[in-house]
This record gives C-alpha cells, structure tokens and sequence, in this order.
C-alpha cells in the first residue's frame, strides 16, 4: 500500500477531523515521505525501511522539522503534555498518541 | 590499538573533507549493487578504495539522510529499495563486517527501535566500538 494510503488510513482524523490536506504531487508506490499541512501545521511521514517516523513543524516556518518525540519531550519538559508515550515507531503507535498530543502540539506551536 | 584509533579517525576525516572540497566523488548511483549481491551502492567513481560505510536515517529531522551523506563521502551505502527486507539488511551489515570496513552513523539516532539501532547493535555484537568516545565512527576491533 501507498504511503500516502497507509497516512489517510492510520490517521483518519487528520483529515476527516483536523483540516489537513496532503501537500505536493502524488507520488508512486515507492514514495517514502509524504508531507501533510493544516492553517498551522505541517506533519511529515516518513517510512524508513521497517520504520515509521513523524516529524512536526509550523505552516510558518516549512522547512523546519522536529521529530515527534523530541517535541514530545520538550513539551513534557515544560509541563504541556501530561499523555505517556514510548517511543514507538510503528504507525499504529504514532497514530495514538498524535491523536492524545495534536490539541497540546498545535497549542505549543502555534 | 590505541595509537590506531587516532590513526583511522583523523584518515576518515582527511578522506571526508578532501571529498567535500575536490568534489571528486560526486554521485555516480549503485553501479556496484549487482556485484554485491543486493541493492547495495557506493558512492563515487573512487568507490574500489573506499572502506567507509555510512549508515543512519533515510532522513532524519535536520540535516542530510544517509543516502546524501554517503554519496558525498564517496562512501558504501545501502541502497533504499522496495524490495527491502531485514534479510537484506543484514546481509549488507554482515558483509560491511567481513570487509572491516569503518562505519560512519551519519545522521542523528532517532528515539526508539529502529533498523538503524539494529544495524548498530549487529555492528557492536561483531566487534565494533567508537574511533574513540562520543564518535560516530565505528571501527573493528575483532578479528
């Protein structure tokens, strides 16, 4: 399956919920990132090899990427995110806890 | 053995920093994958002399992936491919470690289990340690 089939499956309210869109052109089978973006944020979906990692970053500033789990942490540092996580990078796990954490991560970087 | 990790550091940074400058291992793709048996590359025309493998992330939050870092070395590298399978993978780290070859972690470790963690802990098992502390530079040191 796609990347992009494998996004909108695994992270239905994104874009059914949250006012994302995928960003860029179609790619093939073999695409292994694909970039999503609402009014305020931009996700970044990469499949490495048997991995899945999100990176986030601000609609204001598009090349500047964190991976979730750094944000995640500087959040939790700071008091923001209350939600326990591991660090997983199956796109299962990815998917609930972005679902827990999107309200707490738009907040923060908006 | 001590003088030796000095040694093989400062031959890696030398042999990066004179690629970087010269530009003479520009990226010429994976014309050796058919020889090694699996979607393996190297990454210059100097390739035959090169015994650097530069592993990491596809791509890492900041900075180049290890595709990018490689080719720019003129390093070995596997190559992203479709078809991969852990079979793959491990068999390009096996033959990484029967070549001896140094290894370069050439992006950031991301949080988690990761292929890349694997690939470290294969590297680790057969005798590799750090060039020296903090480095991500990965020497053999077993026979």
């Amino acid at each position: 399956m796609a990347l992009r089939d494998q996004v909108l499956k695994a992270f239905p309210f994104l874009f059914e919920q949250a006012g994302f869109v995928f960003v860029g052109p179609e790619g093939d089978d073999d695409e292994v990132i694909v970039i999503a973006e609402s009014a305020d944020l931009r996700l970044r979906f990469i499949q490495d090899r048997a991995d899945f990692f999100l990176d986030v970053g601000s609609s204001k500033n598009p090349q500047k990427w964190i991976g979730s789990y750094d944000l995640l942490d500087e959040m939790k540092s700071k008091g923001l995110v209350c939600e326990t996580y591991k660090y997983s990078n199956r796109i299962g796990s990815v998917s609930s806890i972005l679902r827990k954490t999107l309200p707490a991560i738009r907040e923060y970087l908006a | 053995m001590t003088a030796r990790l000095p040694l093989r550091l400062l031959l890696a940074l030398l042999f990066a920093a004179a690629c970087c400058m010269t530009g003479a291992f520009a990226s010429h793709g994976a014309e050796n994958s058919e020889l090694l048996g699996f979607d393996a590359a190297r990454g210059g025309a100097g390739a035959a002399k090169t015994e650097l493998t530069v592993i990491g992330h596809l791509k890492p939050p900041t900075g180049p992936g290890y595709v990018e870092v490689a080719e720019s070395m003129g390093a070995n590298y596997l190559k992203p491919s479709a078809s991969w399978n852990p079979q793959k993978q491990g068999d390009f780290i096996k033959s990484v470690i029967q070549r001896g070859d140094d290894v370069l972690i050439g992006t950031p470790i991301r949080p988690g289990d990761s292929v890349l963690r694997h690939e470290i802990k294969q590297l680790i098992k057969a005798g590799y340690v750090p060039a020296e502390q903090g480095s991500k530079l990965l020497i053999k040191t077993a026979p």
